[in-house]
């Protein structure tokens, strides 16, 4: 599997502390390594988690920002880029939270629905059929917690219980969001997907 | 055994189940084919969206390649204050503060420049009806409108700024309604013997006022006629103008052509290009002409102030006469009874019967070409300045949309049609104050389409800059761009002969790339993206 998290290239994880430690003391090069390094992935996660280009760019200015100045509250024995995540997180679902866009289809009726049992052959195909782009367009038509569980957990690799705290449910109620998620997404994968196939004259 | 559940799967999956669970469960799976042939469903499904969601889709924004620091930008708004500064004492000094005093010295001293341009009566009885409820909340409502539509594109604060900005814009217009009588038809008449005791605000195509408006007229139409009489002031928009009544009040004329034949009790302004005083003509006050062709009788208690291209004085004059003209003809039946002075290009033609108080001061200008005068390269200079300042701004403000507009500058024939089209706006414009859209919407349209044709330099000028030193890397980078682009524009605009047709290309090339990116923002909505803000 691809890990979002994986090492900097070109920077070892003592690196990465050095040049955090440097920074906390106000060294402006480190910070423009840290930066440098770890821009790209939360500018990614941003645009990912958000609805619009503008405001992944936003997010993540404002997100490094706000990191540079709680770079003493980072406790140095957590991997920095889970502490990076979280920040992000809750920057990201903050934003939507003030626009409101979580629905109130998300609220207990639906998720009480029992999900149906797959077929995994069918399973299988469709997720044979579809390319990555058409994946992230599904994505982004998944209501806001749908999303964010997602990208939480299949972007930042985050665990259950820091996806459990970054959402506000129970750590037992993580699994369901994720397998909810995935309901939701193949089904707006099945439905884009099979326009989009029709259009290319297969069945 | 019986078979997994989907969500026993995923946990399985995921590492999350007690490791006596998980052995049972791998058990399970290995003897069961169903089983195997779901959880590897889910793992695939698992790297396909690990595989989306990390694939590296599109480029980091140039913007986010250096580290954000807050207050990127007190440079950029000194920078920005300082000029704005320079260009406001510098307008202030060099145009109107002596016009300011031109303007008193004829006679207009009572009222100060401004209120003088925005016509104080309907000015203020605007203030008045801002007060009518219903007008308020209409406008409240459209801004709403806007604000809901452009809030997802655009940034929180700047929508808010240009919205409630807009809004003020159009509350400190003139609005048509109120308490005022406002009709809208075709041919409007007010026959003899009637009187209107109101203010009278029309928009038609011809108006006749044979009665009485007892308070002012407001008036855009194609022709107006006044037989009766106006105790207010006159205010008219038109391609002809006819007053033969009386005008207790003042007339401001804004119209292709006037011809004044009756008494008009206070001041006279007009903006015309053909204007007429005939021998039966009388202005309680004095007169402000700006105009093409003027040819001044009757009797004139006071200063008449005059910037014409041919003028002909044959009446009398109680004031002073100021005229800046292309050329003065006094004939033998004027009679001016203080200074009078010319400045222009030709010598003026006096009769010798005409009655001057004092000799006549002439001052002969010879043009010489712009680029003679020192003034021309500061004002080049300045001006530059502006719409570096105005682009600037636009960047800061609104960098995905200056983006979108700079993309879409690149389509050069979409770019150029649209321009063409959107040139057209200010007939719509136009044809919104004289019917029923109303006024306000009309002159908004029309100071929103001046301010798009301005900015049109700027992502001309952008991209042009783009085009010789390359793609921008950074904001620093796409501010440098345009300020070269903008000097290019600036020394291309004032080669003579092309010039003209450089910039007319240049508005037109940018006004419709700038329609192209509005376009765009509207259509790009994804609609199933996010769920409607609630």
């Amino acid at each position: 599997m691809v890990d979002a998290r994986k090492r900097p290239e070109g920077m070892s994880a003592a690196e990465i502390s050095d040049a955090i430690s440097r920074a906390r003391s106000g060294n402006s090069d480190a910070w423009g390594e840290l930066y440098r390094r770890y821009a790209a992935a939360i500018f990614r996660f941003c645009r990912r988690a958000l609805p619009s280009r503008e405001d992944a760019e936003d997010a993540t200015a404002e997100i490094f920002i706000k990191v540079q100045e709680k770079l003493d509250q980072y406790d140095p024995s957590r991997p920095f880029s889970a502490w990076l995540y979280k920040v992000a997180t809750n920057h990201c679902w903050d934003i939507l939270r003030r626009r409101r866009v979580r629905q109130d289809l998300e609220t207990a009726d639906v998720e009480d629905l029992p999900l149906e049992h797959p077929d995994p052959g069918q399973l299988e195909r469709l997720v044979e059929e579809r390319t990555s782009q058409q994946v992230r367009r599904a994505l982004a038509s998944l209501p806001a917690r749908a999303r964010m569980a997602l990208v939480l957990r299949y972007y930042a690799d985050m665990s259950y219980d820091e996806i459990a705290e970054a959402l506000g449910v129970r750590r037992a109620f993580v699994g369901v969001v994720l397998l909810r998620a995935r309901h939701q997404l193949r089904e707006a994968l099945g439905q884009r997907g099979a326009a989009g196939l029709a259009a290319r004259g297969t069945p | 055994m019986t078979h997994l559940d989907e969500m026993t799967s995923l946990l399985y999956l995921e590492g999350q189940l007690e490791r006596p669970r998980a052995l049972e469960l791998s058990a399970h799976a290995e003897s069961c084919t169903e089983c195997r042939a779901l959880l590897r469903a889910l793992e695939r499904e698992s790297r396909l969206l690990t595989q989306a969601l990390v694939e590296e889709d599109e480029a980091v924004p140039a913007r986010l390649l250096a580290p954000p620091v807050r207050d990127t930008t007190p440079w950029a708004w000194i920078l920005s204050f300082g000029l704005a500064a320079a260009g406001a004492y510098t307008l202030w000094t060099g145009i109107v503060e002596p016009w300011r005093e031109q303007l008193s010295q004829a006679g207009f001293g009572e009222s100060n420049l401004l209120t003088m341009l925005l016509f104080r009566g309907a000015f203020w009885k605007g203030w008045e009806s801002m007060a009518n409820i219903v007008q308020f909340l209409a406008i409240t409502t459209l801004g709403l409108l806007a604000f809901g539509l452009l809030r997802r594109s655009w940034r929180r604060w700047t929508t808010i700024a240009v919205v409630m900005g807009t809004i003020l814009a159009a509350l400190a217009l003139p609005p048509t309604a109120g308490a005022a009588e406002t009709k809208h038809v075709h041919g409007y008449t007010l026959p003899a013997g009637e009187t209107i005791h109101n203010d009278l605000i029309l928009g038609t195509d011809t108006a006749r006022i044979d009665g009485t408006v007892d308070g002012d007229l407001i008036v855009f139409c194609r022709s107006l006629t006044i037989n009766g009489r106006v105790i207010g002031d006159v205010i008219s928009f038109a391609q002809i103008v006819r007053i033969n009544g009386q005008v207790d009040g003042n007339v401001r004329d804004f119209s292709n052509t006037l011809l004044l034949s009756g008494p008009v009790a206070k001041n006279a302004m007009a903006f015309a290009d053909r204007v007429e005083l005939d021998s039966k003509s009388r202005i309680g006050g004095g007169m402000m002409v700006f105009a093409g062709d003027a040819a001044l009788d009757g009797r004139m208690n006071r200063d008449l102030l005059g910037f014409i291209g041919r003028s002909v004085l044959n009446g009398f004059i109680g004031g002073n006469a100021r005229v800046t003209s292309d050329r003065l003809t006094i004939g033998p039946t004027a009679e001016i009874a203080g200074k009078v002075s010319y400045k222009g290009e030709h010598q003026p033609e006096v009769s010798p019967q005409a009655k001057l108080a004092s000799p006549l001061e002439v001052k002969i200008v010879t043009h010489r070409p712009d680029y003679a005068q020192p003034r021309y390269y500061w004002h080049q200079v300045l001006a530059w300045g502006a719409s570096f300042l105005f682009g600037l701004v636009v960047i800061l403000l609104m960098p995905g949309f200056f983006g979108e507009v700079l993309k879409a500058s690149r389509r050069y024939g979409p770019a150029f049609g649209f321009g063409a089209l959107t040139l057209l706006t200010p007939i719509l414009a136009l044809i919104a104050c004289v019917t029923i859209v109303g006024l306000a919407v009309g002159i908004g349209t029309l100071l929103l389409w001046l301010v798009a044709l301005y900015s049109a330099q700027v992502f001309v000028a952008t991209w042009l800059g783009e085009t010789l030193m390359g793609r921008p890397t950074g904001t620093g980078a796409v501010i440098g761009r345009l300020a070269v682009g903008l000097i290019l524009i600036r020394i291309a605009g004032a080669l003579p002969y092309v010039g003209g047709w450089i910039k007319l290309g240049v508005i037109i090339w940018g006004l419709g790339a700038l329609t192209l990116a509005l376009y765009r923002q509207t259509q790009s909505q994804p609609a199933p993206a996010m769920p409607a803000a609630a």
